[in-house]
């Protein structure tokens, strides 16, 4: 393992592509502005912080994933820029207009499915856009198109209980993109699936998100996936939630499975773990050693 | 091994088997039925008589105590007179399975004794109106109430503390004011079965509609929807079949209230059926329109169980493997819930 790690190059290294790439990123316009966000519960002696002093700007296009332990508030961050929740202090700037109420400019993707079982699945990507006073045709249009993007266009008229779980993620995701938002929230979307259908669904997001102009904001516990995904990550601290590295992905695009592999990849990945399993946390996390069987030394 | 698939603890039966053990659950009943019925000596406490003897107070087609019988019969042996003759039966009260399958056809063809009387059918038909007019009545208020206290907490502050409390009223309670205020038709009548439903349909589609599951909300206002769109797009679609089920149930309680509406004012429908063929001790009869009410209920839960399909296609399963065929005629209905005030 050590050896391993000495040949890691530093996360912060990038190749000149990745590094254009940034520049570029950082050139377009701020979609999403939030500024020294606070959350917390309940009044005086008894207020419970969620997260202080958040502040993160986004750019047009760009994948940012969230991670962190659990508690550092990272759903909690979705919520409140999606308007679902309500901050208790800061402010979030959508296209430099301050957000409060829910609204189809942001989109979001929740890690249950919440398609309407009621509707086929055609009418719940419609759903958005018959909401918005859109044309009937134009809206039956515009879903089949989007059925076509994540692959399902012949399940346009199956209802949602009889898809599988991938598959109601993808028209999850069509169903939030119909609406033309200018972000894409997405709270630990992947985390319910199986691990294959997992990664092949981090594979069609991209392939989504390469074709689509959105931006996304991707909220997972999965270092695997917000490496494999992200442009820039977001790392979370919890008790109290605070923000403890905005990380660039040196990690080149496009991206494939392999890349999982890849020295920057492992580098990134390492510099994650380092946050979120720090080892003076995994010292004491230790099971104590008591034997209660005679046979099966080996297995040490 | 296989006699412990019967028993299988939160097990599915087979197909095959639910049916047998449906069908069973109805043949065991009329079995024990046909014992008490056709086999002399299990219960028959009464003589027929069919032959009065000597006895003074004995009479052709008297039904007299078994030990009275005898006694009269030992005491006439004994003085050597005309013996009184005799045979097994059930009080009038219990008539014979054949009989009362039989009262289902004749039931229908007997002529009312004094012309004003209903025919069983007019009988019938009269009920199924003040039931299907109650019920609606109900309906049309309790619903839209029902919908809106479960999706807003002001009117379910506003309301539900009230209705929590009316409902424990016994609907019959209010019939001696229903007459005094509505006359004694069918007005009243109609009344008691909307004073029995409505207040229960209000708190358990109140519940029903409580129950629809926030994170779909959530979704819809992501998408873009608020206020009336976010009741009229995602609260009612969401919690329609568990309302339609609230319904069905309720429309069984409405039933039990008939029968105590229908005695308020002039009787009518099929209490005053069933009452005069008791006055003339038409037990057969008696028995025949007590089932009839129990048959129309079925059939009509069943009716609606199939129309339920038919109206929420994403109820069904399309996939084979997930197919389950309904457990009983009550399918998906929640048993066990009973109006506080029966």
């Amino acid at each position: 393992m050590s050896t391993h790690e000495h040949a890691l190059p530093d996360y912060k290294e990038q190749s000149p592509e990745v590094a254009q790439r940034f520049s570029r990123i950082y050139e377009r316009p701020i979609i999403l502005d939030v500024q020294n966000l606070r959350k917390s519960y309940g009044e005086g002696e008894n207020a419970t912080t969620i997260f202080d002093h958040v502040s993160l700007q986004i750019h047009r296009r760009e994948f940012i994933c969230v991670v962190g332990a659990s508690g550092c508030g990272k759903s909690t961050l979705a919520r409140i820029v999606a308007g679902l929740d309500e901050s208790t202090g800061g402010q979030i700037l959508l296209d430099g207009k301050a957000v409060e109420q829910p609204g189809p400019d942001r989109g979001m993707v929740f890690q249950g499915y919440t398609l309407f079982p009621w509707l086929t699945v055609k009418k719940n990507v419609m759903f958005g856009l018959s909401i918005g006073g859109e044309n009937e045709g134009i809206a039956d249009a515009e879903a089949r198109q989007w059925l076509e993007m994540v692959g399902l266009a012949k399940y346009e008229d199956a209802y949602p209980h009889e898809l599988s779980g991938g598959m109601k993620q993808r028209v999850a995701i069509a169903r939030a993109l119909a609406n033309k938002p200018r972000i894409l929230l997405m709270d630990e979307p992947f985390a319910a699936l199986d691990a294959q259908t997992r990664s092949q669904m981090q594979n069609y997001l991209l392939q989504i998100w390469k074709k689509v102009d959105v931006t996304v904001l991707f909220i997972t516990h999965d270092l695997d996936e917000a490496a494999f995904l992200a442009d820039r990550i977001l790392v979370m601290g919890a008790n109290p939630g605070r923000i403890i590295e905005f990380i660039e992905n040196p990690v080149p695009r496009p991206r494939e499975t392999p890349h999982f592999l890849s020295r920057e990849f492992l580098a990134l990945k390492k510099r994650l773990e380092e946050h979120i399993h720090p080892p003076s946390e995994e010292a004491h996390d230790n099971i104590p050693m008591i034997r209660m069987t005679e046979v099966g030394d080996d297995v040490e | 091994m296989a006699h412990q698939d019967w028993l299988g603890l939160k097990k599915e039966l087979p197909h095959k088997r639910q049916l047998q053990l449906t069908i069973l659950s109805f043949v065991v009943p009329i079995l024990l039925w046909c014992l008490v019925s056709y086999v002399p000596w299990v219960w028959h406490p009464l003589v027929h008589v069919t032959n009065p003897g000597e006895v003074d107070y004995f009479s052709e087609g008297l039904d007299i105590p078994k030990a009275d019988f005898n006694k009269e019969l030992g005491k006439a042996k004994a003085a050597g007179q005309q013996l009184p003759e005799g045979f097994l039966v059930n009080p009038v009260f219990l008539p014979a399975p054949h009989r009362v399958l039989a009262a289902f056809y004749t039931a229908f063809k007997t002529a009312p004794l004094l012309p004003n009387e209903p025919w069983l059918h007019e009988s019938l038909a009269h009920s199924i109106r003040t039931i299907v007019l109650g019920f609606l009545i109900s309906s049309m208020l309790g619903v839209p109430l029902g919908i809106l206290c479960g999706t807003y907490r002001f009117f379910a502050r506003l309301e539900e503390p009230f209705i929590e409390f009316f409902r424990y009223l016994p609907a019959p309670a209010f019939g001696a004011l229903c007459v005094a205020v509505l006359g004694i038709e069918d007005a009243p009548k109609i009344a008691i079965i909307v004073l029995g439903t409505f207040f229960q349909q209000v708190l358990i589609i109140a519940n029903s509609v409580r129950k629809t599951d926030p994170a779909l909300i959530e979704a819809a206002q992501t998408l873009g929807a608020s206020k009336w769109k976010l009741v009229s797009r995602v609260i009612i679609p969401a919690s329609i079949t568990d309302i339609y089920t609230d319904m069905r149930i309720l429309l069984g309680w409405a039933w039990t209230y008939l029968i105590v509406a229908e005695v308020i004012g002039t009787m009518s429908g099929i209490t005053l059926f069933i009452n005069q063929q008791a006055r003339y001790r038409n037990f057969d009869n008696v028995y025949a329109a007590i089932a009839m009410i129990g048959i129309i209920g079925v059939t009509s839960d069943m009716f609606l169980a199939w129309l339920s399909a038919m109206l929420f296609p994403w109820k069904r399963s399309r996939n084979a493997l997930t197919k389950k065929k309904p457990l009983s005629l009550l399918e998906g209905a929640k048993m066990g819930e009973m109006p506080a005030s029966t």
